[in-house]
């Protein structure tokens, strides 16, 4: 910018006339501003709840799984095998043998589906985040009645802190003279988990390997090792898995968290950009706004242009002292939009009034996710697309001969 | 010597009816320091000579040569040659309005130059020789008709041209004001020695200018001369 736009610009802006301050102006400035916001809205909500579900699914679960090929479950001697050869890996942070067991959690005539956790409470390192995710009591299971619930479990089951549950397991009925009888069992409720997963919250059993094991035919066994990796290889867990399945000669199977979730993140990144373009039509539109006034400046300054030529100025210069303005509010209007868009999208995170369906969108609450990156594509988008909108008017400042002005006058 | 000097220039424009011929062989010279007065009949195409003789405007054919020179080129080397070297001064004062009084006679010597400082300097200077120091930081709204048009001649003269031409400058005043805007462009003539061609339809005074043509059937003859 050299002086003499940068001095147009000033002027522009700040004398006493307010220029700016015009009706369609302000008016399509506006459109700016409300496109902006919702575009801002929708993609920090989306990044929100991609980021909120991520993380909750990284937290409640470990990285890699470690399982007996078929449906057999591991020995001891196996799992010692297991944690001796990978605890030592730099990729590792931690590693624990898991029992799980599909079963019922019952109270007072009502029955949840369930899934029995067994872990190993006590190990300093956990491969999950169970032990923040405790909102209610403890997580310590000293006691072989002790239980730590999902909360979306025990309010389904009307159950809380300090009350007994019931845990049925079919799977491993026994034939009694009077029929099938399974094995059940009562726990007390001496903790309460929420990770913010419906699927888990409403699902999991936390309890000690012994009491687990009550529930299993085969004493001394585990349905599979779980790895927690250091933060800097989660996005590698679906190579390593498969690298230490190779070097394991496939005598195990091996999983990771991508291979379970990674088309849930595919789907939800390419629904994330679909839904920006879509928003990104409504700036489209309002750059329609910022034509039409950009051209009625344009007629009505015809006067001032035609002088300005006269007194040498040449029509690129104009041009570009046009632009300039409509690209200083609109940058105003964008940076507005994108404020405005991230405050009402801060207060729909913090709100507990409306709730998404947790058994649909997996979570309830609804996240936001800014980011610069994000902030950054905004409004390099926004103003590109304004920028495109502004040039097209300009052909009339340069078709404008001084002489048709001057006679016009 | 010669400041401007006209070959044989001819204009003209087709429209529905066929082609009209505005000016068909205008030829005449102009001396550093005189003022010309141009008369005519409306629609005799005076406003049109003075387009091309500002270079604002292209002629069919003909000559133009500015101290023996024709300016030739990019529209952008004729923008900065006049800029540098010719001076306007409508009709209607033709101020612009967003802009206050000092920065409008500032705006031909900044659109050259790029230095607003020294513009306004130069501006200030001007509007104290034109007494109207007391209005620099007003805006053209807020200006009397004649004061609008001694602003619109400041900012004619701020280049330092060669030659200012004015399009009917008192035109649109009273003859108190008219009569005043008339004697600040002798006492500016007599004083820095500026060349003058005025279009006027004011006999009284076309008649007070060193040379007086009149244009008449696309041709300029000489209507009197003191």
């Amino acid at each position: 910018m050299n002086k003499i736009e940068f001095f147009f610009f000033k002027n522009y802006l700040f004398s006493e006339k307010k220029e700016w301050l015009r009706f369609d102006s302000l008016f399509s400035i506006i459109g700016v501003i409300l496109s902006v916001a919702t575009l801002t809205i929708a993609h920090s909500i989306f990044g929100g709840y991609e980021t909120a579900l991520k993380d909750s699914i990284l937290g409640a679960n470990s990285h890699i799984y470690i399982f007996q090929p078929g449906a057999a479950n591991l020995n001891q001697e196996q799992v010692n095998d297991l944690i001796q050869d990978f605890g030592g890996k730099k990729e590792v942070e931690a590693i624990a043998p898991v029992i799980q067991i599909p079963a019922m959690a019952v109270n007072e005539g009502r029955i949840k589906g369930a899934l029995i956790k067994g872990i190993n409470w006590k190990a300093e390192a956990q491969p999950t985040k169970y032990r923040q995710y405790i909102r209610q009591g403890t997580w310590e299971m000293p006691d072989n009645k002790d239980v730590v619930m999902g909360k979306k479990l025990a309010d389904e089951l009307n159950l809380t802190i300090g009350d007994l549950v019931k845990i049925v397991s079919p799977l491993h009925s026994k034939f009694t003279p009077l029929g099938y009888k399974s094995k059940s069992k009562k726990f007390k409720i001496v903790g309460l988990y929420e990770s913010g997963m419906y699927e888990y919250d409403s699902k999991f059993v936390f309890m000690n390997m012994q009491s687990a094991r009550g529930f299993s035919p085969v004493s001394s066994e585990y349905s599979l090792i779980e790895i927690k990796l250091k933060s800097e290889f989660i996005n590698k867990a679906d190579y390593l898995a498969y690298k230490w399945e190779m070097l394991n000669d496939g005598f195990y199977q091996i999983s990771s968290w991508i291979e379970f979730n990674g088309n849930l993140f595919m789907t939800l990144s390419f629904q994330k950009w679909i839904l920006f373009i879509i928003i990104s039509f409504l700036i489209l539109l309002a750059s329609f706004n910022i034509v039409s006034a950009v051209s009625t400046s344009i007629i009505e300054k015809k006067k001032e242009i035609g002088i300005l030529k006269a007194f040498g100025a040449s029509s690129f210069l104009l041009s570009k002292i046009f632009v300039g303005k409509t690209m200083i509010l609109s940058s105003i209007g964008v940076l507005l939009g994108q404020l405005i868009g991230y405050i009402i999208a801060y207060f729909l995170s913090v709100q507990n009034f409306f709730l998404l369906k947790g058994d649909v969108y997996f979570l309830e609450k609804i996240n936001v996710k800014f980011s610069f990156q994000d902030f950054t594509i905004i409004f390099i988008i926004s103003i590109l697309m304004i920028f495109v909108a502004s040039l097209v008017p300009l052909k009339r400042v340069s078709s404008l001969q001084i002489t048709d002005i001057l006679r016009g006058m | 010597m010669e400041i401007l000097k006209i070959n044989n220039l001819k204009k003209s424009y087709i429209d529905s009816e066929g082609e009209l011929t505005i000016l068909n062989g205008i030829t005449f010279e102009v001396s550093k320091g005189t003022m010309v007065a141009i008369t005519g009949e409306s629609g005799s195409g005076k406003s049109t000579l003075l387009h091309l003789l500002s270079l604002l405007d292209k002629a069919d054919s003909g000559e133009i040569l500015y101290n023996g020179k024709k300016i030739t080129g990019s529209d952008k080397l004729i923008s900065k040659f006049r800029n540098k070297s010719i001076g306007f001064i409508f009709q209607f004062h033709y101020l612009l309005e967003d802009f206050t009084a000092i920065e409008n006679v500032a705006m031909p010597m900044f659109l050259a130059t790029g230095n607003m400082k020294t513009s306004l300097l130069e501006a200030e200077k001007l509007l104290k020789r034109l007494d109207l120091i007391n209005r620099k930081h007003h805006y053209p709204n807020q200006l009397s008709g004649g004061e609008q048009q001694r602003i619109a001649i400041a900012r004619a003269l701020i280049n330092k041209p060669d030659i200012v031409f004015a399009d009917e400058p008192t035109g649109n005043l009273d003859k108190k004001h008219s009569d005043e805007i008339f004697n600040l462009l002798r006492e500016l003539n007599r004083e820095i020695g500026q060349t003058f061609i005025i279009v006027t339809h004011d006999e009284e005074i076309a008649s007070q200018l060193d040379i007086h043509y009149f244009l008449e059937n696309g041709l300029l003859q000489l209507h009197s001369a003191e």
